[in-house]
């Protein structure tokens, strides 16, 4: 983290000083949310912040933002890109995007650790599992990579959205606002709008 | 089964984030029923299997905390291939987060928080981990000038008697 987080503040402040602007620092996660409150804009809502190095359940209560769930090991971000290094996934535009597109070719649902703690989740025994599996799987098992990735997406994002709704539950909270990088994930926002459209009926 | 007929008659109690609460009279005793939902979201293989693991940890633990007379709910009937699981009603029980939320006085809230840490103690020195330990999953019952702590839903919950995963159950804990 430490190489990338120096080259972007050196951008930062030669840009600040070009233009002779003020270098305000911000909270990286509150920017998240504040982002995604401007353009939606909702109100109150129950933040999911999914990225690369984030798995947070975040609502507003009692004057501030609070965490009611997150990841107590890997970033689900971080669980998705190890495991498209392991399966020799192409990083552009993104793994995640990569990951995305196989698991569209997936038929066959292979059961993974499915690991929630009340609103806490966690992602690295699954990961170390599909390592540990994965020849196993792809030579003997007769199951693709496409139903890797697939079976992959639906147990991580199925985690998520049962811990947002966790959190909804214990909040009394309507809506939910995904932010952070896997927040691109299309199968993520289906799964999370079948999840709404339920709870509106 | 008589199940199907019986819960005609059960009034919605609470429509919780994983299950439906109704309550019905189960054999002349009033009884709360918790039927786990199916989840359109999730693939239907992943969704069979969540419940019904769910359902069977619930019913084992439950049996497994009475066993070392920790306050919970009896279990009356459990119906896997519907996810029902028939319990007893505590008609008299306050969610402890309401309870807090109406309690005033420091005095109260140490007392109470006193009776919490004990149940939770117990509970790990019997090897079982909640797995959802919220101020939404206690029930405080005040009965004959006695306060009682009833713990409920066990669907998270898992054996282990290690530290580890105490301090899990503690710290992802809500309280």
């Amino acid at each position: 983290m430490g190489g990338p987080l120096c080259s972007v503040a050196v951008a930062a402040r030669t840009v600040s000083q070009l233009w002779r602007k003020p270098l305000i620092p911000v909270n990286h996660c509150v920017a998240h949310i504040e982002m995604g409150r401007l353009v939606t804009g909702a109100s109150d809502p129950v933040v999911l912040y999914v990225s690369g190095g984030n798995t947070q359940v975040i609502s507003f209560t009692q004057g501030r933002y609070r965490i009611f769930g997150e990841t107590i090991d890997i970033a689900v971000g971080n669980c998705l890109d190890r495991f498209a290094r392991l399966i020799n996934l192409s990083n552009d535009p993104s793994p995640g995007y990569q990951i995305e597109q196989m698991a569209k070719q997936g038929r066959h649902f292979i059961e993974l650790p499915y690991i929630v703690k009340g609103m806490d989740v966690s992602f690295s025994g699954l990961l170390s599992l599909m390592e540990e599996q994965l020849d196993n799987w792809l030579t003997r098992q007769g199951y693709t990579v496409a139903d890797l990735c697939f079976s992959l997406q639906e147990t991580v994002f199925s985690m998520l959205v049962e811990v947002t709704e966790r959190a909804m539950a214990h909040c009394g909270q309507k809506d939910v606002l995904v932010v952070g990088g896997v927040g691109c994930n299309e199968r993520l926002q289906s799964m999370m709008n079948d999840f709404v459209s339920i709870m509106v009926q | 089964m008589m199940i199907s007929n019986i819960r005609k008659e059960a009034t919605l109690f609470h429509q919780g984030a994983e299950a439906t609460l109704y309550i019905a009279d189960f054999l002349g005793r009033p009884s709360l029923w918790k039927q786990r939902v199916v989840k359109k979201y999730r693939h239907e293989c992943l969704d069979q299997r969540i419940r019904t693991r769910r359902l069977l940890q619930e019913v084992r633990t439950l049996l497994r905390c009475r066993k070392l007379q920790i306050r919970v709910p009896a279990v009356y009937f459990v119906d896997p291939e519907e996810s029902i699981l028939i319990m007893q009603y505590i008609s008299d029980g306050i969610v402890l987060k309401n309870y807090l939320n109406q309690s005033n006085g420091s005095q109260e809230l140490s007392f109470i928080a006193t009776k919490v840490g004990k149940a939770v103690a117990k509970l790990h020195n019997g090897s079982i981990i909640h797995g959802d330990l919220t101020t939404s999953n206690f029930l405080v019952v005040t009965r004959n000038n006695e306060t009682l702590l009833y713990l409920i839903d066990f669907g998270l919950s898992f054996y282990s008697n290690t530290e580890e995963d105490k301090a899990v159950d503690l710290c992802c804990s809500i309280l």
